[in-house]
């Protein structure tokens, strides 16, 4: 979705809009760490967050990818940066399809900074000499597809401020009359360059207006993270630092943490002055960095640590061509990031209810299914890689997963469980204990309301509701006894398969079992999670191949333990369960 | 949907189906008790019902709009039957398209009878000679569109049987090979003559089996429910009558009601017969009566009358083209024939959920919509024309129709209160006594079962639920008075509309809103009822002109009572109301102190 049309949306609800930004870190770590704040900064619902091109032009491939990345896996509407910086137009075409067939909507458009070791902006041999002609390109080539927003300087460019920090008024009026210009040529949201003097902003909103600019204009805060990195950048940009924040900055320049609680204030301050103002959305510069950012807006009430909303109770998806989706099947509950990979060939997106099956669609199992961080492998390995001599061992570790004691899963994607497992906590480890390795479950829910703190979606005033789920490995025996067991209890359906592809099941092949749904006003019933046949037997050779791809594999080859996981691996059932009754059922009665 | 297929999908769940058979009656006062009969037959849940023919060819069209109307407004699957007499192949593909166009999937090839004051059937010049060939032309013209039902004579055709009540063993092999014919040609299905020898249809069976027919064979069962019909039909048919039998009506032929009684006694009895031999399918000759037929699946347990179950909480369409339909708007409840025709130029039907709005494809208001059967129209008018002297008057009939007085209902096509309405009689009365005049609503309703008698629906083991829904027209003071309490009560959502189109809501136009949904095992949530902002603008224009066109133009022309409905008519509003908050919500709050 288009940036400004969510800007849009969101104030005529009359709510703030916030963003992020991001830039791509220099190392393969900085990028998992970068992952991990923007996961976590992004669950308090930005509108969006966009991610700047290379100082210098230097890291495209790397802007590209995290720009997918934050677009598919983190699931944000995102904005890629686009600069003319040893550019021809080959790469700029090639960068905007490449997003583009990404699902990626929104673009900023900039000139960009001087190549390195150069003062002066060079326009590199077939690109483009200003952010204008970019805008222009975009537009002509790609049609209305893209957003595209373009950068506004308060205080004037960089290029044209002088030595006393101030740009002509001539210079200034210039600048502004370019900057009509690029909304003209087609840009529809401006962001601006960082500023500490927010009467500068406000007057430069003004003046924007005077001369017939009626895009929104977003404020580009950078909050004042350490004393010596603020006073290159605003050197860097030439902002003008007003004295009584140079004042308040003097005493504590060498204390990081005053620096750093000073800016949240100061930057609180800011934003409420442009709040005032009517301006309804706020665009936050992190430096990749999560606190700053998250501190100032609790202080003005935009967010609420407690109370972060979840619309489904998985994350939506950004990627244009599948933001209706709002159906999936529970298997991939803990590894959202698979699922969006294999589902990536796929014309329509499940919208409202599963219906048909998609099962032929999916895409087979390739190594990027099993590619993990480098933080996570680390994890795995130093809580996973342990002796393990006989079965029992094997439970021992499923167990301590389910007790939480666990920070990594080889089924998961995901940090530690999700909230609601934690209500089934004690039962699970019983069951793991007695040889039901749980990998997936999910607590019954019966009307419990949709703003309640962890099992509630969707907003407020609706009812939500799960049948509760298991899902695990267990032998065959375990398996027989659980099969004599469900015939007692008529609520309970399940379904297993084994790596031979024997199937045993009380169901039909094509009955898709809504698990989790929700009631709200004026809307039809959402059903977001599923159980379908189907897709249980395409998740079960990754289930199967994650025995061996996450776990044994990390044990030295002959290893005892690694052995003993393939004869695991080779021997069980995985195995779905589904307790219809979410009223007055238990699940782990039929285990008792 | 293919007889054949249902069927054999209840015999594969280890059930036992059963059907009904119907003629045209000749007049149209027939024709609408046989629709309201065969409405509460259907209630039961048929396999499928057959239309017969007009006897010598002659009610064709008329059969075609029954069979038609079976399907669409009924909504059961229908067979219709289909004979050579007086039929050129140009008429039997005008039939055979007309029912393809309908949704019918289903047809029985006859021959058919001899024209009247023939004795012998005749073949019509361009026509077929016997149901073989029609058979085969069905088969080459349609392909594998329909399915095809032929008869079977456990005794033979009567052609060939004897003055001595029996055919010759020449003669039964011969019908036999005959029928094998009929089937290799492409007939799936076998529905048997009458018999009352149930011996004979087993022995019939087995000797199918052995020539290689290996189609379901239905029996043709018809209760006996009068004596000298009993003999004229088994005389026409030449049917054998058991020596039992005769011995036993004997004594009580002129006691009509003994009669009756010992056809239904003699009726089970053939039945569990043929249970017990394996047979898994029944097909009940009703003469258009009900009384008979159901009483024998009582007695067979069959059906339970106490325990109709309903597999959605409006009847499941039978068109093929519509199979998968499983949501409506709830604005046409009371109104499903209209719904059906107003729908019927769509090329998809709403599956599983509503989704996208489809107003603009709504098929405009015709004359079709506001017909009404004549029995109805009487009952409307010995009900409703009355004289009105003000606005009162018409809020004591909306209050009579609450009450449950009154049969028949302007804006309603069906007899009666939706059983579930009950539930908030009393209610509707105080707000229909307040100027807010109901035509439709529904109770909140929380995790009820869905085996649940009056509320119930899509089989056991589930549960459903219900958001509380009246719809009503009322004045602009009242609407106001409404919607400014409505403030104070955050989960009730409303729109209003009047007949100068002026819209007051508090919910977005795309804001489709399930209003009754069913959770049962292995399923996806099932949504019946939406309501739908574009629909309700759509039904609006039904709903007013339903003023003008089912009560007002009931009395004469410058009646003062008709001048004041066209008043009400042109200056109130109708409302859709929704209480979002099932659990504890109270729509009736809205209500209090106004």
């Amino acid at each position: 979705m288009k940036v400004v049309d969510k800007i849009k949306s969101v104030t005529e609800q009359g709510q703030t809009a916030f963003s992020f930004e991001f830039f791509p870190p220099k190392t393969e770590d900085g990028v998992e760490n970068l992952f991990e704040r923007m996961d976590r900064l992004v669950s308090y619902g930005p509108t969006f967050c966009d991610i700047t091109w290379g100082a210098g032009g230097s890291t495209a491939d790397l802007t590209l990818e995290i720009a997918s990345r934050m677009q598919n896996v983190i699931c944000v509407e995102t904005m890629m940066h686009l600069t003319c910086t040893n550019m021809p137009i080959e790469k700029i075409d090639h960068a905007l399809e490449t997003i583009r067939s990404n699902g990626i909507q929104n673009v900023l458009a900039l000139r960009g900074d001087p190549p390195h070791g150069q003062d002066k902006f060079v326009q590199v041999e077939g690109g483009f000499a200003c952010a204008l002609d970019l805008v222009n390109h975009i537009r002509s080539k790609y049609g209305d597809y893209f957003g595209i927003t373009v950068a506004g300087y308060p205080e004037a460019h960089p290029d044209v401020i002088e030595a006393d920090g101030l740009a002509t008024p001539e210079s200034y009026q210039s600048d502004l009359a370019y900057l009509k210009k690029k909304v003209d040529a087609g840009a529809d949201l401006i962001v601006t360059q960082l500023f500490y003097d927010t009467d500068i902003f406000l007057k430069f909103v003004n003046d924007c207006r005077q001369i017939g600019i009626n895009c929104p204009i977003v404020p580009g805060i950078m909050p004042i993270s350490n004393y010596k990195g603020f006073l290159r950048m605003a050197g860097f940009c030439k902002t003008k630092i007003p004295a009584e924040l140079t004042a308040a900055l003097e005493p504590i320049k060498d204390n990081d943490e005053a620096v750093k609680a000073y800016g949240i204030h100061f930057a609180t301050e800011m934003c409420k002055k442009i709040l005032a103002h009517g301006i309804t959305s706020l665009h936050l510069y992190t430096l990749n960095v999560d606190k700053s950012a998250i501190g100032i807006l609790m202080n003005l009430g935009l967010i609420d640590e407690s109370k972060i909303s979840r619309s489904l109770p998985w994350r939506r998806p950004a990627n244009v061509f599948r933001t209706k989706e709002d159906v999936r099947p529970i298997f991939w509950a803990n590894r959202p990031k698979s699922y969006i990979s294999r589902t990536k060939g796929w014309n329509d997106f499940p919208h409202g209810r599963w219906g048909d099956s998609h099962s032929a669609a999916y895409s087979t199992l390739s190594d990027y299914q099993f590619a993990r961080p480098k933080g996570r492998d680390k994890k795995l390995q130093q809580e996973w890689v342990v002796p393990l001599k006989s079965i029992e061992d094997v439970q021992e570790k499923f167990k301590e997963l389910c007790i939480g004691n666990l920070k990594s899963s080889p089924w998961s994607e995901l940090d530690g469980l999700q909230p609601e497992t934690k209500i089934i906590n004690e039962q699970l480890g019983k069951i793991n204990s007695n040889g039901f390795l749980t990998i997936n479950s999910q607590p019954s829910v019966n009307a419990a309301k949709s703003d309640s703190p962890a099992i509630g979606w969707g907003g407020p005033g609706g009812y939500v509701y799960q049948k509760a789920y298991l899902e695990f490995f267990c032998s065959k025996d375990k398996l027989d006894t659980l099969v004599e067991k469900s015939k007692a209890f008529p609520s309970i359906t399940y379904m297993a398969v084994n790596k031979s592809e024997n199937w045993v099941s009380n169901t039909g092949e094509s009955d898709v079992n809504a698990v989790t749904w929700g009631v709200f006003p004026a809307k039809e019933v959402i059903q977001p999670t599923i159980v379908d046949p189907a897709s249980f037997k395409v998740w079960k050779d990754e289930a199967f191949e994650i025995w061996s791809r996450s776990w044994a594999n990390l044990y030295p080859e002959d290893d005892p333990s690694r052995k003993l996981l393939e004869e695991v691996k080779n021997s069980y059932y995985l195995v779905s369960l589904v307790d219809n009754n979410y009223i007055n059922g238990d699940i782990f009665s039929v285990f008792a």
